[in-house]
């Protein structure tokens, strides 16, 4: 049979020589075709009737994917749209639905629907649908010695189901369990079982509630003081005292920009007589760039971003720094956060320069939703693309509402408001935003280009031509290479009798390969190739050419598709006014932004201010940061909440004045003494009674670390990544391997600064392996503090703290024991030292000195000077011990 | 000050469940929980096995070349295809013709089972040995196979089986790492330390490194553990000033339990760190145990190494043990580097096998030998010079073997087409094993679960079938 070649517009692109009734594999599928494969509804250019039936009934089947028939193209027809759509079932809410979806469903779908599903029914029996299972007669609901079913997959009657291989028992106890149970079969287009949680409190409006009377009028610096005060007074806590200005100054400039207080800062800050000494700092602190640097890291917490993608595999995202940079830019400028969200989630449409192009500056922003740890390998790319709107959904659930989307993939949500509808209508405005580019050689990301521009233009022109020479001189290695090789390979064959002459032969190719490769499969020639020069990108989401709704997925499996929901946002969640409507011709992602940023929305700004809070208090008002549904905690102070939440979005939502807002309370400037009595009142510390003791988090304690040795550098911004020969390993897609070391002039940045990788990080910033680093793939809102005995290790024997340490000694050496104490003590621990701290020292050097002379005499190990060394463990174990690594 | 440690023991053994004594249990009761997490733990209900060792052979071994003996892939290798390759799940490209399996086979043991003569020591094994050659997964990628073995899902991040293990049990010895790993891949192509890392569950869950693939195991240390520049007396006078000073803090700022917490688990550290070398160190064995297990022979010592540690883990009490083996994956010249593979770990493996049985402890231990999936009867080469023909991944069909606790002697469970192209007969998907695996150490694989994010997961997600055919 002569096959035909055919020609299908997909995706409003055309898809070229695919020949008839071809089985195509998922794996030959690029993402973008398969999103209009995933709605069923798709743009085919065709000649008759009978084709578009003929290619309908195969996107139509469930598995459609690996038997999709292409129709003919004949460019003179007109095109059409086709909208496939599954008639919903008749309503039948239940509540044994759960067990069906988990338990029975599955099996059906698995080892029944081949032969008993939508496309094929053997002996007239359909077992994938409601309807169809109950007109075969097959189950006799609450009888299942009477329901053939049953005895067919117990393979006790004479027909045995399946034929292939008998069901296991835990799937044949589950289907009798589900006949004799009354074989209910739930439908999914049932009205939304919102009653669950219409009433709790995070959905309630945001109310205004006056600050509250206090006893001790005395106390309270700012309405926020009130809050506090009179939960304490009614619990019978009396506050501490207040924090001693070294202490605060520690506190204040750790929390607003991760470094350390200087010791003129210190001295500066003690000896400022002034009634607004505070201020004076506080608005110092708020606008050091560092403070864009601190507050970026955690906005980038609750992202997926890092600088490679891939599970497994380190994909390298050259460009991936620029949405870093945007989100530390956007802190540093205190850009209002609703602004902030419209241009992460609608994109830069949502701000045009005046010339009406692209905003350059907030072109990575939608980098939030497309920078991700997608399963580039997947060969089932329908899937693959329904995973990654889910981790969309549950990104904006998670980070920005608080409330846990993914849940509902498969089922309304058992405990918030969220049904399967809801969920379904959110995939459906990403499944309608293009995240993937066709390829897997940029690790498989949409990439948006600057516009032109003279200075663009320039620079690239130039760069090219350097490159183009570069390659090819390296080609021009490259064969001479090629033909030298060839020449030795061919002398080996012939040698093979002479052993000598052979071994030199052999000799002779391997030197001539060290010419051209590294190692194995790093090649100079693909790795130059790699390194074309690149017009200025970044990885943004845009919209899909024909956006279109999604449709609910049984278990959340792509190839299990039921009905169609319109896109829109959550039903459950009222903001008090009109829902928001959906532009048909685009994904939604505009209007999406827009609801979430209504003032009156009852969770996005209690969300954010919680967050701001906990990141001052180690705490949240509400303790889990990205839980604000039933099953997170309930609010400490719900009046403090909403007054912040209030307060927020009176203010423009500036993130700055609110800080400067919390921190200038007083509750904020608290000892972090403990008093016995009120420990047996309220041990935790919730009512805020004490400041806080918490670890720092890991950039805190290495960039301080560095900052102290003499050896950080503030420069910031560009790119980070190790694209060195040395580090790419050259098959397709290109990734890191492991012995890539951070470059130079990147190594002793600030750590968010540093290269962030997916599975595990870089050797050189190890220490970010150790305490508890946010997993670059998960929403982290709440980082863990740990105190597990690998960071001990790690504090005892590391290069890293081992060197740092030998700088600080060696960098007071010119001084007197005294003054030498002093000043490791005032730069490390932010304090004057005490006469203990003296004495401590001095008894420890002496005693270590001796010691360790006595075992380099011994010559048990490398003779250092004794007193250097000495002096560098003393450095050494103030790095290593809890007032440095706490903040009080 | 100097360090002191417990009383000598009298003999090896015993020396080793010292390390088990009463140092971890109060060091950790004072810890800011105020729960050990790592506490030895009832399961859910009496256990078989209790604890693991996992012989992780990552690539993906030959089936048809080791253990699955196929008389009509012999005698029709090299010619076309018999039957229409259609599954999504290998490439197409490289189906045109048969490879015939590359060595020749023979009936081992009381149970007369076929095996391959790559391997002659563990076929002085089978009868101690529980076969299943109906493994099935879902992925012929070597990065989503292998997350899908070790940590249930190829597609979002999550706890690696060895990390719900000690999550579920708790472990025997909290001077060391409950969970251990030997050598793994670490990066490049198949490697990841998401294979061994504690995803959502406590951090404490991690697996604890030694070394990494590319490194002789015998020049591998566990990161960070000492500082070979200071003895252990000048290490101990400098943690003192550490600890000196978390005192003095907590003196003048008030006790916190969290200080107390890096007080006690600073103390811990120091412990593992002088002791565990100790377990690491194989020439502590008498020579005949080394000489078992291949040690000091060229094609044998690095994973006879491994395997010996592993042995010596086990029995001061870790819980969860993986040893690694890399470089199965054949593409090319299959003839000569599965020869070579096979050759690298058999008297080990049979080594290990003898080792554990005699000292009791196969009686508690579940040992698995298993790849993440298994290799197609095709000629990857496609017709091209044998000697670099090789075979191409299948997740349609692999063998695996386990030994020990809990399962079948003797026994194989499951069956391939003629070809050992595809399993037939007795399925067991990753998720089934999951769940055996669970099932033997006493854990009911759907009630082990772990809050996170508002929702319960398990290792085996929403799967998993305990695959009773194979239980004593």
């Amino acid at each position: 049979m002569v096959r035909r070649q055919f020609e299908a517009y997909l995706d409003g692109r055309s898809v070229a020589g695919m020949p008839e009734g071809e089985n195509v594999s998922a794996c030959n599928f690029e993402p973008s075709w398969t999103q209009s494969l995933n709605s069923r509804k798709i743009r085919l250019d065709s000649p008759s009737p009978a084709c578009v039936t003929k290619a309908l009934a195969a996107l139509t089947r469930p598995s459609a994917l690996t038997r999709l028939i292409f129709v003919p193209f004949p460019r003179a027809l007109p095109l059409a749209l086709f909208v496939l759509t599954i008639p919903p079932s008749p309503a039948q809410p239940d509540g044994k639905a759960d067990f069906f979806e988990a338990k029975v469903r599955p099996v059906l779908l698995a080892r029944c629907s081949s032969c008993h599903g939508d496309k094929v029914q053997m002996s007239q029996k359909q077992f994938t649908t409601r309807d169809g299972m109950h007109q075969s007669g097959a189950v006799v609901p609450g009888d299942p010695a009477a329901s053939s079913l049953i005895q067919a997959v117990r393979y006790a009657a004479k027909v045995k189901m399946p034929p292939s291989a008998k069901l296991a028992d835990a799937e044949i106890e589950a289907l009798e369990k589900w006949v004799r149970d009354g074989a209910v079969w739930p439908d999914s287009t049932a009205a939304p079982s919102t009653s669950n949680a219409v009433g709790h409190w995070s959905l309630q409006p945001v109310r205004q509630p006056p600050p509250p009377a206090v006893k001790d009028g005395s106390w309270p610096r700012t309405p926020i003081d009130r809050f506090i005060l009179a939960r304490l007074e009614s619990k019978k806590l009396s506050p501490a005292a207040d924090a001693d200005r070294y202490t605060l100054l520690r506190r204040l400039t750790l929390d607003l920009t991760g470094l350390l207080p200087t010791p003129a800062e210190l001295t500066q800050y003690v000896e400022d007589a002034s009634p607004n000494a505070m201020e004076t700092v506080v608005d110092r602190l708020l606008a050091s760039p560092a403070f864009g640097e601190r507050w970026g890291r955690h906005w980038l917490d609750i992202t997926y971003w890092a600088d490679t993608t891939g599970v497994g595999r380190r994909i390298p995202l050259p460009e991936a720094w620029r949405y870093r940079d945007y989100v530390i830019r956007s802190y540093a400028a205190d850009k209002p956060y609703d602004q902030f969200l419209r241009e992460q989630i609608a994109g830069p449409a949502a701000k045009k320069s005046k010339e009406g192009e692209l905003d350059q500056d907030t072109l990575a922003a939608t980098g939030f939703l497309v920078l991700g740890p997608w399963a580039w390998f997947s060969y089932d790319k329908v899937q693959m693309r329904f995973d990654i709107a889910d981790q969309q959904v549950d990104l904006i659930g998670r980070s920005v509402l608080g409330l846990t989307l993914g849940c509902a993939r498969c089922h309304d949500h058992k405990f918030d408001p969220v049904t399967n509808h809801d969920y379904y209508a959110l995939a459906g405005i990403f499944l309608s935003t293009k995240t993937t580019s066709r390829t897997n050689a940029e690790g498989g990301l949409n990439l948006t280009r600057f516009a032109e521009n003279p200075a663009l233009a320039r620079n690239h022109a130039d760069a090219l031509a350097a490159w183009e020479k570069h390659l090819a001189q390296v080609e021009a290695d490259d064969a001479v290479f090629k033909k030298e090789q060839e020449a030795v390979n061919k002398r080996i064959k012939e040698l093979k009798s002479d052993p000598v002459a052979l071994k030199a032969a052999q000799d002779e190719l391997a030197a001539l390969k060290k010419k051209t490769e590294f190692a194995g499969d790093r090649q100079i020639l693909a790795f130059t190739k790699y390194n074309k020069p690149r017009w200025p990108e970044a990885y943004a989401a845009e919209e899909m050419e024909f956006p279109e709704d999604a449709r609910v997925a049984s278990r959340g499996d792509a190839h299990q598709l039921g009905e169609v929901v319109p896109r829109g946002v959550l039903s459950g969640v009222s903001t008090g006014q009109p829902a928001a409507e959906m532009n048909p011709n685009s994904s939604g992602r505009k209007e999406l932004a827009d609801w979430l940023t209504r003032p009156s929305h009852p969770l996005t700004a209690r969300v954010y201010v919680n967050r701001l809070w906990q990141h001052l208090f180690g705490r949240g008002i509400v303790a889990t940061t990205d839980n604000f549904g039933t099953r997170g905690e309930q609010p400490t102070h719900p009046e403090l909440l909403d007054h912040l939440a209030t307060r927020f979005v009176e203010q423009g939502w500036s993130t700055k004045k609110l800080i400067r807002e919390i921190v200038l309370s007083r509750v904020y400037q608290l000892s972090s003494r403990p008093n016995p009595r009120n420990d047996e009142i309220d041990a935790g510390n919730e009512m805020l009674w004490r400041s806080n003791r918490r670890r720092l988090e890991v950039e805190a304690i290495r960039d301080s670390i560095l900052q102290v040795s003499g050896r950080l550098d503030l420069t910031g911004g560009g790119p980070s990544l190790p694209l060195t020969a040395q580090n790419v390993h050259t098959i397709a897609p290109f990734f890191l391997e492991d012995d890539s070391r951070i470059e130079p002039h990147v190594k002793y940045r600030r750590t968010v600064y540093q290269p962030i990788m997916r599975n595990s990080q870089m050797d050189d910033v190890d220490i970010l392996n150790v305490f508890d680093f946010k997993d670059p793939d998960q929403v982290v809102g709440t980082r863990s503090a740990t105190t597990v005995p690998s960071q001990m290790l790690y504090l005892m024997n590391s290069p890293f703290l081992k060197e740092e340490a030998r700088r600080l000694a060696e960098a007071t050496k010119a001084l007197a024991d005294p003054a030498r104490v002093a000043k490791i003590i005032l730069g490390t621990l932010s304090r004057p030292s005490t006469q203990r701290d003296l004495d401590q020292a001095r008894q420890f050097v002496s005693d270590f000195q001796a010691a360790y002379a006595k075992q380099a005499a011994a010559g048990n190990s490398p003779a250092a000077d004794p007193n250097v060394e000495a002096w560098a463990r003393y450095c050494h174990a103030v790095f290593a011990s809890s007032e440095f690594l706490y903040r009080r | 000050m100097a360090h002191s440690i417990d009383s000598a023991p009298r003999d090896r053994r015993g020396f080793l469940r010292s390390l088990g004594g009463g140092f971890g249990s109060l060091a950790f009761a004072a810890m800011a929980a105020g729960q050990d997490p790592l506490a030895s733990r009832q399961p859910h209900f009496p256990p078989k096995a209790k604890r693991v060792i996992l012989l992780w052979m990552q690539g993906g071994p030959s089936q048809m070349d080791l253990f699955d003996c196929k008389p009509r892939l012999k005698k029709e290798g090299g010619q076309k295809v018999p039957f229409q390759v259609n599954s999504t799940k290998i490439r197409r490209e490289d189906t045109s013709l048969l490879l015939p399996p590359v060595a020749d086979f023979q009936q081992v043991g009381q149970v007369g089972l076929w095996m391959s003569n790559l391997m002659p020591h563990l076929a002085g094994k089978v009868d101690e040995l529980c076969w299943l050659r109906g493994m099935v997964t879902d992925s012929p990628a070597h990065p989503a196979a292998i997350r899908l073995f070790q940590t249930g899902s190829s597609q979002f991040v999550r706890p690696s089986m060895g990390s719900w293990i000690t999550y579920g049990l708790g472990t025997e010895n909290r001077n060391l790492p409950a969970f251990m790993v030997i050598s793994p891949m670490l990066y490049g192509d198949d490697g990841s330390p998401l294979h061994y890392s504690n995803g959502f569950l406590p951090a404490i869950h991690q697996g604890m490194r030694l070394g990494d693939a590319r490194t002789p195991v015998k020049n591998s240390k566990i990161g960070y553990m000492g500082d070979s520049s200071l003895s252990v007396d000048l290490q101990r006078q400098h943690l003192d000033l550490i600890q000196a000073r978390n005192r003095m803090d907590q003196e003048t700022s008030g006790a916190d339990p969290n200080v107390e917490g890096l007080i006690q688990s600073y103390e811990l550290a120091f412990r593992m760190q002088v002791q565990a070398p100790e377990v690491f160190d194989v020439m502590k064995e008498s020579e005949a145990t080394r000489n078992l297990y291949g040690i000091g022979e060229d094609t044998t010592d690095n994973f006879g190494r491994k395997c010996l540690m592993a042995r010596r883990l086990a029995e001061a009490g870790v819980r969860y043990i993986q040893v690694t083996d890399n470089g199965w994956d054949h593409h090319a010249k299959i003839d000569t580097t599965l020869r070579k593979s096979a050759t690298g770990i058999d008297k080990p493996l049979a080594g290990l096998l003898t080792d554990l049985k005699a000292r009791g402890l196969l009686e508690d231990t579940l040992v698995i030998w298993t790849g993440e999936f298994g290799r197609t009867p095709f000629d990857q080469s496609q017709g091209g010079d044998r000697a670099n023909a090789g075979r191409d991944h299948n997740p349609n069909c692999w063998t695996m073997f386990m030994a020990g606790a809990g399962v079948k002697k003797g026994f194989v469970h499951g069956e391939t087409d003629e070809y050992a192209w595809k399993a037939v007969d007795g399925k067991v998907h990753v998720h089934d094993l999951h769940a055996t695996i669970l099932h033997l150490l006493g854990l009911d694989h759907e009630r082990l679960t772990y809050r996170y994010s508002g929702r319960d997961f398990r290792l085996t997600d929403v799967y998993g079938n305990v695959v009773k055919q194979i239980l004593v």
